[in-house]
């Protein structure tokens, strides 16, 4: 079995395939290109690749659609690669099921970064049980708290928050998302109470809630939480 | 005086040419969206509270248009005809240029894009402003959530420009166009990066007022030029800034302007005893 790892990549414009094969290949990873969405829906089928990236804006099918048609048969990581930055594209992509959003253009750092998070995600079976990057430590355990080695104390439902992200670290949850993992598929969906007890969590374990190491915002879609150094 | 020889290699602070080919750039962009801002304003309707002191005359505004039509033009020509020359030599020339003339050629691409994604987001984030009776569609938004992307973005976009953000310990919500508002932040604190002359770390602050939220965005620099004090805001340098490109003046302010009174709200710009300040307040409760 070959061991490097095969992503699908669907997009059309030329010049950016060429540019994403030479970045992704410099990491090890193997591309396959297609330029349209019927296209890259057979070889998502036969090739079964590790992570598909796609891009929403295809010459023959909506992109929303190429999502949607993907997650009816597949768990397959999908990082959507598009040049709109509008919050509800996003928030729709990641409702469909994509794992990330990357807006056009990004720093080559950041594909590569999202691109590690999302296999991981995919692979780890059993998600972590210890959550670690820079001074906070989170034990899913025994759900405690350390940061610089003293315990912080959180509220149950900060808690559930924090960890609901630590095990999706690096990841963007989107508000709907996380209510209804908290909160029930009742919840409201006035997301008020949510961003609220964020800020909470934010005052109890950031330095500085404007300039957060740990919980950072994507405002109008959700939240993402550092990468767990121990993944 | 500055001294910005200790960390020669972590160099963030663009030279004289990419920073006047970015202001270049800048201006254009803010040139598009203050056309478009204004015509919606002056001529779509008769607005009847006008926050500008001074209406324009539709005559002024159709110079402004055929002024700014040009500096875009001439202004996007500028980074665009940058990566195309520089690529072009890369490709004609790639046998016999040494790495160091590549890495060079492949820099200047690499800033021109810089400037050209710079243009865009701030058009981008124009089109959100709509006409007078509905400026924006606001939402209410945490400031601190705000603040902290806008920084975030900065970080990625300027490594090593550091910024300190002092806000209050309580939590404020209020009411605003999240990404606007962000733009304006970014703005500014470009504005302290390239004019400020200055390494020393560029403040936000933010303070909760009766009525208003007031952030400051302070810089520790050269300052605001006298002669520039009283026209910071003024969209009439636009046209004299349109007719001669190397003129400066103050035109991602003025978006900034457009931005801040769409939201109801007050830019100022001074100096203080060691540099620049520019604030803007948002109201608590429009309406």
């Amino acid at each position: 079995m070959n061991a490097k790892v095969h992503i699908l990549l669907i997009e059309d414009e030329k010049s950016f395939c060429s540019y994403i094969t030479a970045l992704l290949g410099r990491s090890g990873y193997h591309i396959t290109t297609a330029m349209t969405g019927t296209e890259g829906l057979s070889l998502a089928a036969s090739l079964c690749p590790d992570l598909i990236l796609l891009d929403l804006g295809l010459p023959d099918m909506d992109g929303f659609l190429v999502l949607e048609e993907l997650r009816s048969w597949s768990h397959i990581p999908i990082i959507i690669v598009s040049v709109c930055s509008e919050e509800q594209e996003k928030v729709k992509a990641l409702d469909l099921g994509a794992d990330d959003y990357v807006t056009k253009p990004f720093y080559p750092g950041e594909l590569t970064a999202r691109i590690r998070t999302a296999l991981r995600h995919s692979r780890s079976q059993a998600p972590s049980q210890i959550y670690r990057a820079l001074n906070l430590e989170i034990d899913l355990d025994k759900r405690t708290i350390h940061l610089d080695g003293e315990q912080v104390h959180l509220t149950q439902i900060e808690y559930q928050l924090l960890s609901l992200l630590a095990e999706n670290a690096g990841r963007v949850l989107t508000y709907n998302t996380m209510l209804r993992r908290i909160w029930g598929p009742y919840a409201e969906t006035n997301n008020q109470i949510l961003r609220v007890n964020m800020a909470n969590i934010r005052r109890k374990i950031e330095k500085n809630p404007a300039q957060p190491q740990y919980l950072f915002t994507e405002v109008g879609v959700g939240y993402r939480m550092r990468e767990n150094d121990t993944e | 005086m500055r001294k910005n020889q200790q960390n020669p290699t972590q160099h963030t602070q663009p030279s004289t040419q990419s920073g006047s080919g970015f202001y270049a750039a800048f201006c254009a962009a803010a040139a598009v969206a203050v056309t478009g801002l204004l015509a919606s304003r002056f001529i779509g309707q008769k607005a009847e509270k006008v926050p500008e002191e001074n209406p324009l005359q539709e005559t002024d505004l159709e110079k402004i248009h055929s002024h700014l039509i040009r500096a875009i033009s001439h202004d996007l020509r500028t980074p665009l005809s940058g990566i195309m020359g520089n690529s072009f030599l890369y490709l004609e020339n790639h046998q016999t240029l040494d790495d160091e003339e590549k890495l060079e050629l492949v820099g200047h691409i690499h800033e021109d894009s810089g400037w050209l994604i710079n243009i865009v987001e701030n058009l981008l984030a124009m089109t959100r402003i709509g006409d007078t009776e509905n400026p924006v569609s606001t939402r209410e938004e945490i400031v601190e959530e705000v603040l902290g992307e806008a920084l975030q973005k900065m970080e990625m976009r300027h490594p090593g420009f550091e910024i300190r953000a002092i806000i209050p310990d309580e939590i404020i919500i209020l009411s605003m166009d999240a990404l606007l508002i962000e733009q304006v932040i970014i703005n500014l604190l470009e504005n302290a990066l390239l004019h400020s002359e200055s390494r020393k770390p560029v403040e936000v602050i933010v303070e909760e007022g009766e009525d208003s939220v007031i952030f400051t965005v302070r810089d520790y620099g050269r300052g605001i030029p006298e002669e520039m004090l009283d026209r910071l805001f003024d969209s009439d340098s636009l046209t004299k800034a349109a007719s001669d490109p190397h003129k400066k003046t103050c035109i991602g302010l003025i978006i900034c302007k457009a931005i801040i009174s769409a939201h109801h709200g007050t830019l100022t710009g001074r100096n203080h005893s060691l540099g620049a300040e520019f604030t803007f307040t948002l109201p608590k409760r429009s309406g």
